[in-house]
């Protein structure tokens, strides 16, 4: 893994939008909260979420993106955890940084190791900003 | 790469739990939620690689006839039904958000699930790894089934 440090200027109260895919669906309701969420499944990834991609929230949406162009494909929907969440939530606490790439100048990383608490806590927390379309798409 | 068919072991958990339902006294019925929960595990068989993006991995052979023994030996049908998703990592999790509890069983094999249990009742809250012992997870299922039970006759709030 490389050595990251944590971007303070990366404010606790900014979204982390992650995307959510329609196909298999990825969302369910929580009768607990009484509301459709992302499964914790969702916050895993390659090298198992160590290094989580999402969307910075503030530079996307001041350059004009929207929910919608972060989702990127039709039928995703999206996810947003605060910043600040995704520090405390797990032990480790997780380091937000930038990390541009060619097809995201506003892509970030939530870096750290992630037990299925953490992950969990994260899809509990997470707010469905877009729900996916769960159609299943043609053959 | 060439997938494992799994069709084959799914029949014979099938097949093999018929036969035991009358000897067991855990170990779930084929009733027809159950069924469909299997049949929901199936469907999962045919996703590929990458299907949530590069590096994701197809689901293994060894979950889906892992979570399929898992479904026909320890839910009932009187159990609440989970939330099925595949994993990156080519697992299968089984979840329950309901009654206060939060239920997660990541399963790999037949012989190793990891688990993550919270009461939001309680406060208490786990994470581990199990193999071949799964008692303590039917617990947590009979705990649920008990909230059911207690709500049912309207003796416990839901949270939320």
């Amino acid at each position: 893994m490389a050595e990251w440090n944590d971007d303070e200027t990366i404010l606790d109260d900014e979204g982390l939008l992650r995307r959510v895919p329609n196909w298999p669906n990825m969302v369910k309701f929580d009768q607990n909260k009484q509301e459709m969420r992302p499964t914790s499944v969702c916050f895993s990834g390659k090298d198992d979420g160590i290094e989580l991609s999402v969307t910075l929230e503030k530079p996307h949406c001041d350059n004009g993106g929207t929910y919608e162009s972060a989702a990127k494909v039709n039928g995703f929907g999206l996810a947003r955890v605060t910043a600040g969440n995704a520090r405390i939530i797990s032990d480790p606490a997780q380091k937000i940084v930038r990390n541009p790439t060619p097809d995201d100048p506003h892509h970030g990383l939530v870096v750290g190791r992630k037990n299925k608490t953490a992950k969990r806590k994260l899809a509990m927390v997470a707010e469905l900003v877009i729900e996916p379309s769960l159609e299943e798409p043609d053959e | 790469m060439a997938r494992e068919d799994t069709s084959l072991s799914l029949d014979f958990l099938r097949l093999s739990n018929r036969f035991d339902e009358r000897s067991a006294d855990f170990e779930s019925e084929i009733g027809p939620q159950v069924e469909l929960l299997i049949n929901k595990v199936e469907e999962l068989s045919s996703l590929d690689e990458g299907w949530m993006g590069y590096h994701s991995a197809a689901p293994s052979a060894k979950s889906i006839a892992g979570a399929a023994f898992f479904i026909t030996k320890m839910l009932r049908p009187d159990i609440p039904q989970p939330d099925i998703f595949p994993c990156p990592n080519g697992n299968i999790q089984l979840e329950w958000s309901c009654f206060d509890i939060d239920f997660e069983v990541e399963i790999e094999s037949k012989t190793q699930y990891y688990v993550a249990f919270e009461d939001l009742a309680t406060g208490r809250c786990w994470e581990e790894t199990f193999t071949y012992d799964l008692s303590e997870l039917k617990q947590v299922l009979l705990l649920l089934l008990e909230r059911q039970s207690a709500m049912a006759k309207g003796s416990v709030s839901v949270h939320g």
